[in-house]
């Protein structure tokens, strides 16, 4: 029989799980020289340990005509070689409904493949949305079930002499929602077919590869762009940039809606991601070379 | 969702061996990444991470092919440099180091870049 666990609860034990699980851990997964950063609408396409924390966003007019802003959180620990599992959550303030908290979320993620001369990786993985997780929540009354792919190719295979472009990177990703109930109150529940990707032209990969960059902060930026999709109808473009640090990476974006149904206006998102063993030494645990 | 499925995704993240994720990239190197200098005797390479000399090093090819090295040592109580001698002095001209490293925790980066020699 099932029981609804309390949030408190629930926010308890994922405090501890955070403090508790944190070891040698990357906000961004690495195949050869490339690094691919996790991004606000696109997964890397790896599997690492990463705790972002906090991601915050603002959209004066979403798809459905209200004023919304989100803080959330997200949580991948690697549980076997390549193979993550992750959790998330968060609040939603919507103008004039009020605030609530979305569905718990979480998935299972397995990295496949990595070439690292090509640069070439890719993560196949599922989500649970878990509907009704709160009481008060303003998420959905069902499960969602998200299978998902996310695939990544670095420009750093071009010959020399097409140096500049040897920076550039695409990440894309596919996943289709499907709810486990087709219909609630009289309402259909849609299947959303969900996809984008994003393109990075990496400085950190310029300095290591092409030229060095003397200045210290440059050198750690990736400007990029995001276009993520739903069903082809809806969309964001999103520019920003970000800088990666060994220790943590920020994240700045707007958020363009592509059309009239998905918003109206300039939105803006930030995120910051931590790489919580530089944070939690204590927990640091290394793992011996055998010579 | 149940107390023991939250209880056993908690207790997982928790208890869980972890893969290692500190990759060692290069932050700097002398000759510089695509940089100009006189013929250098040695190539050092700076990394965010300590890396392991035993299973780390690099190739040097010029215009003349492959330009032999000597063996991948440290930079002293610096885990984080790699240092290895150039045998011989290089003539003028485009080279290119590929380096491969593993850092201490034994994740594996590579790379490649080129300098010049006037």
């Amino acid at each position: 029989m099932s029981s609804r666990i309390h949030p408190a609860l629930a926010a308890t034990l994922l405090l501890a799980s955070t403090a508790l699980g944190t070891s040698q851990a990357l906000a961004h997964a690495v195949c050869g020289s490339r690094v691919f950063p996790a991004t606000l609408g696109i997964d890397d396409p790896g599997v690492s340990d990463e705790l972002a924390l906090p991601t915050l966003s603002y959209l004066p007019t979403n798809g459905d005509g209200v004023n919304e802003a989100d803080a959330s959180f997200a949580y991948t620990k690697t549980i076997l070689p390549n193979v993550g599992l992750n959790i998330s959550d968060g609040a939603t303030f919507a103008n004039p409904q009020g605030w609530g908290r979305g569905d718990l979320n979480v998935g299972l993620s397995y990295q496949f493949l990595c070439m690292p001369e090509t640069e070439f990786m890719a993560t196949i993985g599922g989500n649970v949305d878990i509907g009704k997780t709160y009481t008060n929540g303003m998420g959905n009354d069902f499960n969602t079930y998200t299978p998902q792919l996310d695939v990544g190719l670095g420009f750093g295979a071009l010959p020399t002499s097409l140096n500049l472009l040897r920076p550039f990177a695409l990440t894309g990703e596919v996943g289709y929602d499907i709810p486990d109930r087709t219909w609630t109150n009289g309402g259909q529940n849609s299947q959303n077919f969900n996809w984008g990707f994003f393109v990075q032209y990496s400085l950190p990969y310029f300095n290591a590869n092409v030229a060095e960059i003397d200045n210290p902060f440059l050198k750690h930026l990736i400007p990029l762009t995001e276009f993520t999709f739903s069903n082809i109808i809806t969309g964001t473009i999103q520019p920003g940039v970000m800088h990666l640090a060994s220790t943590y990476q920020v994240l700045l974006e707007a958020i363009l809606p592509m059309n009239g149904a998905s918003g109206h206006g300039v939105g803006v998102v930030w995120r910051v991601a931590l790489l919580p063993r530089r944070h939690v030494p204590q927990f640091h645990r290394q793992t011996p070379v055998r010579s | 969702m149940t107390k023991l499925t939250v209880l056993s995704l908690a207790g997982c993240l928790a208890l869980c061996s972890s893969g290692a994720f500190a990759h060692a990239s290069l932050q700097s190197a002398s000759p510089p990444v695509g940089g100009t200098v006189a013929a250098p005797s040695q190539i050092s390479i700076h990394f965010s991470e300590g890396i392991e000399p035993k299973f780390s090093g690099l190739t040097l090819s010029g215009p003349h092919g492959a330009v032999p090295v000597g063996h991948t040592g440290l930079a002293p109580g610096d885990d984080k440099t790699m240092v290895v001698k150039i045998t011989g002095k290089l003539a003028p001209g485009q080279y290119t180091v590929k380096w491969h490293a593993i850092s201490t925790d034994t994740h594996r980066t590579q790379g490649h870049f080129a300098f010049t020699v006037k």
